[in-house]
């Protein structure tokens, strides 16, 4: 059997030269057999060096000999030649190549292309991907793939990402995908060593998501259903992120350059506290409603007037403005940055010849936070070369260097030195800065100042990340290929922090701590795979793959902490007095095998069957090897004689699957065993070193099991003027792996346990139509829904599992909120009320006061998904992405510590609280101002905070224009490309809260709230 | 063919190796049965759970606290970092964090103490001696913690003893165990079967391990303070002589008493508490609960400073506020050791409880002996006040006495709110800024037994809830 390769393809060109004289100017559109555009297609003037590439949207303007014939090809794809003869317009349908699957470059196990026939999988171009001004690429999937539910947990610039692939899969597992990054599986999530210690920490802050350079990626596929994905077998049940990365093409040497600056601010500004006036109204309320005196005293002016204020108020808030009045200070004004800039530049080089591509880019970005002193940076250099060295063997080798610096302003654990917070907490009349400069060490409302903490204390982190990855591959003989891609993912981290003496409320007080940690992660990966790829009587081509896989992970980091400082010393070397040191070590690795089979016949049935076996280190015994299977069909439809005749069918395709996979992440590497542990401050006593119970043995553990079945529907109409997947799901996980909650007189809270099973459904639609497309115009649209409905099926102990105000009940859904019905305010006297179970009212959130707790809603949305639509005339380019969810409640703790009239004693509060009650009669939802006003009537997390997040957000509008290519060929430019990007410029949402984008718990508390930036930049190809 | 089978061959290397490639050991950590698999690792155990005890959940700082807030020995700063309103303001409901956080931390440090207790007849390396003493100072430790449990989850034992108490563990529980409440009867009869055999134990025991570890005084020390509790006073007040006849303990002096407080042990130390820099709990130590440059959020009523005479030399356990404060004083019981707020050690217990302690009992047992009540009592009131005359207090006067000889000697130590509770009297709750208390709390009243906390009903069953 003939092997074709892109690489071979190449060999043709160096065939007749023949010239016209005459040059003409060829455009067209290159798409796939369903009608999608291809960006990157090569395509090659036969017999010169002449070529180009297809733009992001397939697009292609070539100026050629009038007799020339090109060349098409792309990986995955037929290569296909076309005699220009003439024509000006030449639009080519690419098809797909069955036998060039698993090309020799980029996957490991994957394919080329479409990653599957028969499963459910979507692909983000690389456009969609580096086009956000965004940190980390996860990002920018938000409203761009149908079934991916992609929310910040944080603004911070370099925060983690939550992205949620059907639905909540597991409780206390992972629910994260698996990323893999040109066939290699990457480490993922948040590493920040300070949280070991309890100091403040960059918690869900470090996202070493960042650490990849969106623009380096070509593709981002997102597999979705079990033929898909069980070839990842383990670590696939919560779905597969495959990143391509761009390849070098043979041909012309190619420059991009890009850059871009732009400025953030506070996507949402609505949740206002009180200004002075009303803020000494209501401190006068609380206190002369909690009991004290009522008496006033008279406050003179410096221009004369006077103010009668309550004594109590004023012995409070002794500290006077330059008019001898109460301070109105500004709090907010020190805790944001109203523009903060952000500045990005990324330059690539791509070419190569027949036998060897290479890819180079280098990139720095620089984003500033939109609460001071926060922010985060990225250069990052990248080189992936593939080589064929003869017909038989070929090697490929990526590298990825990156450095990732970020600056935190505190705000996931902080609390009163959080600037977020603390722009709310603080009393206005209660200053921050003096009138003479000088910072208050401590107010009144709190003895600690967070301004102090931006402007002394410093915590910074620095990431260094390398990703190298090796793929060689030999072809044994005819159709049989040995295939090895071995790759590392290695990160050091280091943490610095710097708490200042002047700063109080996180140190040891007027000594100065300075802190470091060091962290690193090793993961190392290999993969041998045997391919053999065989075609019978013409039409009936089979694909086998045998595998071996073995995975380790090595973490360690060491902390150190010193106190007591000579001015303008900062290091942790510098401190007279040692303090803490201390260090984890911990591993894990996993050993697979799998079989894979794919058959199809004459591209119009398909089917699919894949094996695999994988072994953790996670658990013991028996219970580490988990077998997990798949098979999928597809019938293309299109393809068969008897819908030849409609012609409106361009394509059209059925697909089905079912199978299994497993998920033993987010759970402890030891999280089988019954452990001892020792440390300083939990088990040393006198200097001796100490032992306690850390956890509590269960060798029964084991994996968490998912099984799917998914159908979908492709297809493409009217002259390839609308297409769509719908595509629906079932997902069933049995033996939920959860830290499971225990009697606390079992000397343990939890332990990991296999509690139960749930199961989500969903639906999902993507449309993509071109209602207009003419010469010079052109408008697309898509639109993608997502509907997700998840059940929780088993508990295998029966009884609720109840954590907070969330509970997991048997038919209930997975984020059910659980709380207490609020009844409003008692009109005769202000007080809360609270329905019992019988629908009476109490005036407690509490049992004894007989209040019931109930589910009254689900943190899920009930759909969510993307609205875009992109127009192009004369080289404008004016694109719009709405992302919309709707449904899912948000449990508020600060609206509700911030509409607790006296609870939080003498804090500011939300303007809402103007509304309170004040006199008999009074019908409002805000109780009684009552100082000290005690928390199981006034401090509950009841219905009266849970909201609906409902919102639509203008998530991105980008208006750019491409110079003409009859100008910029004049100065040897092939594109240039201006263009002005928004992001979240405007939201909408009846949610009262700081912003409705508050992670998938729906629990929000007082993280970093989310920017809108203006971007404008140039894009430059060479 | 010849490479397929080479290749097919290291696959089977590979398949037969990863076994080995999956069987991993911790680093960070030993396994469960090692723990107690030797005598170091015994000792070390035994390190572990007095170590437990710092945890600024107990007895770092939240247990002892609680002695006082619910009180007016406090008063509540108007700034405060809502830390223990709840006690306070006498509004704990079952989902208040410090509840939680109690309850979970001392059943995790019996965990620690039964682990050693139920396996250290085993150790193989350890002599009988080695054995009683580790034993003996863990089966106090047990009684210690069940009896801090009990005196927070339930009614007091004098005429209550029926009501409900808490689950006595004596065992290394499975992960599904689920107790039932025991009745305050059987938990206080577990504590004084703890507590008798381990005295049996230490009383062998050659070493003197003392004051960071429980000695022979320490557990006759704290029964003496159960006992009382129980309403035994002959039995208190013997144990208490009997501690105030050891002789390594003296009562501090007038002149040594002020700076005492900032001292790593003193000549009263019985069982003491060890922090050091390394290990206290920093903002969460006790120290800046109270101090002005800590969080400062309880503070002293001026009523209550008010009972300490001028030139009582415990004026020592006050302080002005400074800056924007100076209306207020602080309490500066916790002076701070090196200049670090928050590192103190804390005398579990100390001498001169038990000359209170035999004082009181020796009014109320059969046959008062008035005479010794007085001799103790002014060994309190004339060490602190030297001019201060002998005691002439009889009958009642003379326990109202000693009961406010106790309050103002033991403030802030945590047992004001213990002492009230035990003797049934009424409880007047901190106060606030203008000196007004929240609440006075009668007896007998519901309050005085705090809820079971929500996450215990919720994880056990069996769990019956106190009404509150």
């Amino acid at each position: 059997m003939k092997k074709i390769t892109l690489f071979f393809v190449c060999l043709i060109f160096a065939g007749v030269n023949a010239l016209w004289a005459q040059n003409v100017q060829v455009s067209g559109v290159v798409t796939d057999n369903d009608g999608l555009s291809l960006p990157g297609v090569s395509v090659v003037v036969k017999g010169t060096r002449t070529s180009i590439t297809a733009d992001a949207n397939g697009h292609y303007t070539i100026s050629v000999p009038g007799d020339a014939t090109l060349v098409f090809s792309f990986l995955g794809m037929k290569t296909q030649e076309e005699i220009v003869g003439g024509r000006t317009t030449i639009n080519v349908i690419m098809e797909s190549d069955a036998r060039t699957l698993d090309e020799v470059v980029i996957t490991s196990y994957g394919v080329a292309k479409k990653p599957t026939n028969t499963g459910a999988a979507i692909n983000v171009s690389s456009e969609k991907v580096a086009a956000m001004p965004v940190t980390s690429f996860e990002k920018a999937l938000q409203g761009n793939a149908a079934g991916v539910m992609s929310v910040a947990s944080s603004g911070q610039p370099g925060s983690a990402q939550s992205v949620l692939i059907r639905g909540i899969g597991s409780i206390s597992g992972s629910t994260m995908p698996l990323y893999v990054v040109d066939g290699v599986p990457i480490a993922t999530g948040n590493y920040g060593q300070m949280t070991a210690t309890g100091e403040i920490t960059y918690s869900n802050n470090s996202n070493i998501m960042a650490s990849l350079n969106p623009n380096d990626i070509e593709t981002v596929t997102i597999l979705k259903d079990a033929a898909a994905t069980s070839i990842y077998g383990s670590r696939a049940s919560n779905g597969v992120v495959m990143i391509t990365t761009k390849r070098g093409k043979s041909g012309k040497t190619t420059i991009d350059f890009k850059a871009s600056t732009g400025f953030s601010t506070r996507a949402t500004k609505h949740f206002k506290v009180l200004g002075r006036e009303d803020f000494l109204d209501l401190a006068t309320d609380m206190l002369v409603n909690a009991g004290y005196s009522d008496a006033t005293i008279d406050i003179i002016r410096k221009d004369g007037t006077v103010r009668t204020i309550n004594s109590m108020v004023a012995d409070q808030y002794t500290m006077r403005d330059l008019n001898d009045d109460f301070y109105d200070f500004d709090w907010s004004k020190e805790a944001y940055n109203d523009a903060a800039p952000t500045y990005t530049a990324d330059l690539s080089v791509s070419g190569g010849n027949d036998k060897t591509k290479f890819y180079i880019s280098g990139s720095y970005f620089n984003q500033e936070g939109i609460v001071k002193e926060s922010w985060i940076e990225r250069g990052s250099l990248r080189l992936n070369m593939d080589h064929q060295a003869n017909k038989s063997f070929s090697l490929s080798g990526n590298i990825l260097l990156s450095m990732t610096g970020q600056k935190t302003a505190l705000t996931t654990s902080a609390y009163y030195t959080n600037p977020v917070f603390g722009a709310l907490m603080y009393a206005p009349v209660d200053p921050g800065i003096l009138s003479n400069g000088d910072i208050v060490s401590a107010p009144y409302t709190y003895p600690a100042n967070f301004i102090n903490n931006l402007r002394y204390n410093d915590i910074q982190a620095r990431t260094y990340r390398v990703m190298p990855n090796v793929i060689a591959q030999l072809e044994l003989f005819d159709g049989l290929f040995l295939k090895a891609n071995v790759g590392l993912d290695f990160m050091a981290m280091f943490e610095n922090q710097w708490d200042d003496h002047k700063c109080r409320g996180n140190t040891a007080f007027e000594r100065g701590r300075s802190s470091s940690s060091g962290a690193e992660n090793m993961v190392w990966n290999e993969t041998v795979t045997l391919n053999y790829i065989k075609t019978l009587a013409e039409n009936h081509n089979f694909n086998f793959m045998l595998g071996q896989e073995a995975r380790k992970t090595d973490y360690r980091d060491l902390y150190a902490a010193s106190e007591v400082f000579a001015p303008g010393l900062y290091e942790v070397s510098h401190g007279a007095e040692p303090k803490y040191t201390f260090g984890t070590h911990n591993q894990n690795t996993l050993a697979s095998f799998f079989l894979n089979g794919n058959y199809d016949f004459n591209d119009k049935y398909y089917a699919s069957a894949s094996l695999r076996s994988d072994i953790t280190s996670k658990f013991v015994g028996s219970n580490k090897s988990g077998i997990f299977w798949s098979v999928g069909a597809s019938w293309k439809i299109s393809n068969e004689e008897f819908m030849q005749s409609l012609s409106w069918i361009n394509s059209l395709q059925l697909r089905a699957s079912y199978g299994t996979s497993g998920n033993q992440s987010g759970i402890g590497n030891y999280a089988s065993m019954g452990l001892f542990a020792t440390g300083i401050s939990n088990s040393s006593y006198v200097g001796k070193p100490g032992l306690y119970p850390y956890q509590a043995e269960n060798a029964e553990l084991t994996w968490e099991k998912a099984s799917s079945f998914n159908i979908g529907l492709d297809f493409n109409i009217f002259k390839n003027r609308l297409n769509g997947t719908i595509e629906y799901y079932y997902r069933y996980t049995t033996d939920l792996l959860m830290s499971a909650q225990l009697s606390s007189t079992t000397g343990y809270t939890g332990r990991y346990e296999n509690v139960g099973e749930i199961s989500n459904q969903g639906i999902e639609v993507t449309l993509n139509a071109i209602p207009v497309q003419m010469k010079d115009f052109r408008w697309d649209v898509s639109l993608n829904i997502s509907s997700n409905r998840n059940r929780v099926e088993k508990l295998y102990g029966g009884a609720d599992i109840i954590n907070g105000t969330r509970i997991y009940r048997e038919g209930e859904d997975i984020q059910s909120v659980f709380t207490r019905p609020w009844a409003g305010i008692n009109p005769a006297d202000g007080r809360p009320m609270y329905y019992t179970k019988d629908g009476e009212i109490c005036y407690e959130a509490t049992d004894a006061a007989g209040a019931e707790r109930k589910i009254i809603g689900s943190a899920a949305p009930d759909f969510f998904g993307g609205f875009t639509n992109k127009l192009s005339f004369y080289g404008v380019e004016i694109s719009a992405m709405l992302y919309f969810t709707v449904g899912g409640m948000i449990t508020d703790q600060t609206m509700l510590m911030f509409t607790s009239v006296g609870n939080r004693g003498l804090w500011n509060q939300h303007i809402q609280v103007n509304k309170r009650w004040k006199q008999e009669g009074d019908i409002t939802d805000i109780p009684k101002a009552l100082y000290g006003s005690p928390a199981a009537s006034h401090g509950q997390m009841t219905s009266r905070h849970a909201y609906d997040g409902s919102y639509i957000r203008l998530r991105d509008i980008t208006v750019a224009y491409n110079f003409p290519h009859s100008w910029t060929s004049k100065i040897k430019i092939e594109n240039a490309r201006i263009f002005v990007q928004g992001t979240n410029l405007f939201t909408l949402t009846t949610y009262p809260g700081m912003d409705p984008e508050v992670g998938l718990g729906g629990d929000y508390w007082y993280g970093y709230p989310m920017a809108k930036t203006i971007t404008c930049g140039i894009q430059l190809k060479f | 063919m010849k490479k397929l089978i080479i290749l097919l061959f290291s696959f089977a290397v590979v398949f037969t190796s990863c076994n080995k490639f999956t069987d991993l050991e911790p680093y960070d950590y030993i396994p469960e049965k090692d723990a107690m698999a030797n005598l170091a690792n015994a000792n070390a155990s035994l390190v572990g759970a007095y170590a437990g005890l710092r945890s600024y959940l107990y007895y770092g700082r939240n247990f002892v606290v609680w002695g006082d807030a619910p009180t007016n020995n406090v008063l509540v700063s108007p700034s405060n970092s809502n830390r223990f309103l709840g006690q306070a303001q006498w509004s704990i409901t079952p989902s208040n964090a410090d509840l939680v956080d109690l309850w979970n931390t001392c059943y995790s440090r019996l965990l620690r103490v039964n682990n050693i207790i139920v396996n250290v007849d085993d150790v193989p390396d350890a002599t009988d001696a080695n054995k009683d003493q580790i034993k003996g100072e863990a089966l106090a430790l047990r009684a210690l913690i069940h009896f801090d449990l009990v005196r927070i989850f339930a009614q007091t034992y004098v005429g209550n003893a029926t009501s409900l108490g808490i689950p006595y563990v004596t065992t290394v529980p499975l992960p599904s165990y689920q107790p039932e409440r025991d009745t305050v009867n059987t938990v206080y009869t577990n504590i004084i079967t703890d507590l008798d055999n381990a005295i049996t134990l230490l009383a062998d025991a050659a070493i003197n391990r003392g004051p960071y570890h429980f000695t022979l005084a320490g557990v006759k020390a704290l029964k003496a303070r159960v006992v009382l509790t129980m309403g035994n006073y002959a039995l208190a007040k013997t144990l208490a002589e009997e501690v105030i006849a050891t002789p390594r303990f003296s009562l501090l002096t007038n002149s040594g008493y002020a700076a005492s407080w900032s001292a790593e042990t003193t000549t009263e130390s019985i069982f003491t508490l060890a922090h050091s820099s390394n290990d206290y709990a920093a903002t969460n130590a006790l120290g800046y609960i109270y101090l002005q440059p800590g969080y400062g959020d309880l503070r002293v009523p001026p009523a209550f400073k008010a009972l300490f005479d001028a030139g009582d030399v415990r004026q020592c356990f006050f302080i002005a506020g400074t800056g924007t404060q100076t209306t207020y004083t602080f309490v500066r019981k916790y002076p701070a050791r090196e200049g670090i707020i928050g590192l103190d050690n804390y005398n579990m217990i100390r001498l001169s409880e038990m000359y209170l302690i035999a004082a009181e009992a020796a009014c109320k047992i059969a046959t008062p002996d008035e005479t010794a009540a007085q001799l103790y009592l002014d060994a309190i009131r004339q060490r602190a006040l030297p001019s201060a005359p002998a005691a002439t207090e009889t009958g009642q006067d003379l326990i109202d006495a000693i009961l406010l000889e106790k309050r103002k000697e033991l403030c802030y130590e945590g047992h004001y709110y213990f002492d009230q509770k035990r003797l049934q009297l009424p409880i007047v709750s901190a106060v606030n800024a203008a000196g007004v208390p929240y609440k006075t709390i009668p007896y007998p009243s519901l309050l005085l037994a705090n809820p079971i906390p929500q996450r215990e009903m919720d994880a056990n069953p069996n769990m019956v809830q106190n009404p509150y």
